[in-house]
């Protein structure tokens, strides 16, 4: 039976196939114009197929849209895809033996190259740094520092910190992220690395943000701002709680839900799934970190939402 | 208790059994392989929620064996998305310094880019470079078959092979 459903959906996607190309070759009498339509009108799978060839035309088409050069992008794609290739084919070769260990192992060395500071799983530790600044990691996150003598720089490589930065008017203090740097003389702030941007949180004093392509902007104390390789956000107010992480608490105030998941997930060994169809709720409660088993608890108790544990390591967050 | 009951009951057990005896040994594992505790955990985690995911765990003879082959695909998957968001970031910042993108954009491109990457990782070198004649540089099959010495209707062989990878990528 199984393999009868998948020839028969093989069968469709090569009809389908063969209906796209026709058409794109352009000339369809209006026989063949009505036999294509009857065609599509015949099985739902059958129009399903057709519309997930033209998504799959748009996502081809999108680079081009968004102004990439695809030439550029696909030079990219070619070198990492040979990278992968070699590792795969040490995989097969060796097994997960001592080959494919030391290239695994020398690839997590190059993403973390002399990482100073790391935190694990439910983790939060302060660091006094050479000039007497303190930094403070939250956990899961991995930064390193390269001091010298025009600049303290601290690369943040993953998660969150919060900088209390020792004035030093000649070498200014520079926290820099994959999206770009954030660079102070004398101030506490905190920068956290989202997956698709940086977000900075100035306490006092202030800051100056520069991305990669060169944009700046000054945060003010009291102020928020998110940033890409590219771009700035207006600075916002911060919201009272920015910094409770510090003392173990998440507080969220009208937070919506899946932000709220995302600060306990350092905390938790294991997964938490989240329901796409509640993550845009609102929360607005304080959630122990150092205890995300009553943080998930009190979720399910306040929101409209159902927390089920399939294993201590597996926790799906739905609509109730 | 019905028997749809009991099966979800032995479902869960199953599932409890092999994260108790096999998850440190897995995190474990990748930790040495991998260099970096946090990034093996997230690697080991996700690797149960594929455990999880299956039709029928309890079917499972050598669980060691599934989790080096679960892990190592999730691995890779983890890698290469890695490499594409880069590519992504780098091509967008070589748009020119007064280019802005948000956070939306730049995600929709990712998703784009990784479609596009598990089509052309099914191709051969050959038939990747037609498809992508035909698909970014919209040549036609005759024009496609003098740049790569083969006959327009080899051409529309491969471009039909690489619509049916599209397919199939698009709806895993």
């Amino acid at each position: 039976m199984n393999a009868h459903t998948r020839s028969s959906a093989d069968l469709i996607h090569d009809q389908a196939v063969e209906w796209v190309l026709r058409l794109e070759e352009g000339d369809l009498s209006i026989p063949e114009r009505e036999q294509y339509e009857a065609w599509q009108r015949a099985d739902p799978r059958h129009a399903e197929a057709i519309s997930k060839l033209t998504q799959a035309a748009r996502y081809f088409d999108l680079p081009r849209q968004m102004g990439i050069e695809a030439d550029t992008l696909l030079q990219k794609l070619e070198k990492s895809t040979s990278r992968r290739k070699l590792l795969r084919n040490m995989a097969v070769l060796a097994g997960m033996g001592v080959g494919t260990g030391w290239l695994v192992h020398r690839e997590a060395l190059e993403l973390n190259l002399g990482a100073d500071f790391r935190t694990a799983t439910g983790e939060r530790r302060s660091y006094r740094l050479p000039d007497q600044s303190l930094i403070t990691l939250n956990a899961r996150s991995v930064a390193d520092m390269a001091f010298d003598s025009r600049e303290r720089l601290v690369r943040l490589r993953a998660g969150m910190l919060m900088a209390d930065v020792a004035h030093d008017g000649q070498r200014p203090f520079v926290i820099r992220t994959l999206h770009g740097s954030v660079r102070a003389l004398g101030t506490e702030f905190q920068v956290r690395l989202l997956p698709n941007e940086t977000e900075v949180v100035v306490v006092s004093s202030k800051v100056e943000i520069r991305t990669h392509t060169g944009a700046t902007c000054q945060v003010q104390a009291g102020e928020r701002v998110r940033f890409t390789a590219s771009s700035t956000e207006t600075p916002r107010k911060t919201q009272d709680g920015e910094m409770a992480w510090l003392n173990g608490y998440y507080v969220a105030l009208d937070t919506p839900l899946t932000d709220v998941i995302e600060a306990l997930r350092p905390y938790r060994r294991g997964i938490i799934r989240l329901d796409p169809a509640v993550a845009s709720l609102r929360v607005s409660a304080a959630f122990p970190l150092d205890d995300t088993d009553q943080a998930l608890d009190s979720l399910a108790s306040t929101m409209p939402v159902e927390v089920q544990r399939y294993t201590p390591y597996l926790v799906t967050v739905s609509a109730r | 208790m019905t028997d749809n009951a009991t099966v979800l009951e032995t479902r869960s057990q199953t599932l409890e059994q092999i994260f108790v005896a096999h998850y440190q040994w897995l995190r474990g594992t990748l930790q040495r392989r991998m260099g970096d505790a946090f990034g093996a955990e997230d690697v080991a985690a996700e690797t149960f929620a594929q455990v999880a995911a299956l039709p029928s765990p309890e079917t499972i003879i050598e669980p060691r064996a599934m989790l080096t082959t679960i892990s190592r695909r999730v691995l890779f998957g983890i890698w290469r998305r890695r490499d594409l968001e880069q590519a992504c970031l780098e091509a967008l910042a070589l748009r020119g310094l007064d280019s802005y993108h948000s956070a939306e954009e730049q995600a929709l491109l990712v998703e784009a880019v990784m479609l596009i990457d598990r089509v052309l990782d099914a191709l051969s070198r050959n038939e990747r470079r037609v498809f992508l004649l035909y698909k970014l540089d919209r040549l036609g099959y005759e024009e496609i078959g003098i740049l790569t010495g083969s006959s327009p209707s080899q051409v529309r062989r491969m471009v039909a092979k690489g619509l049916r990878h599209c397919l199939a990528a698009v709806s895993t």
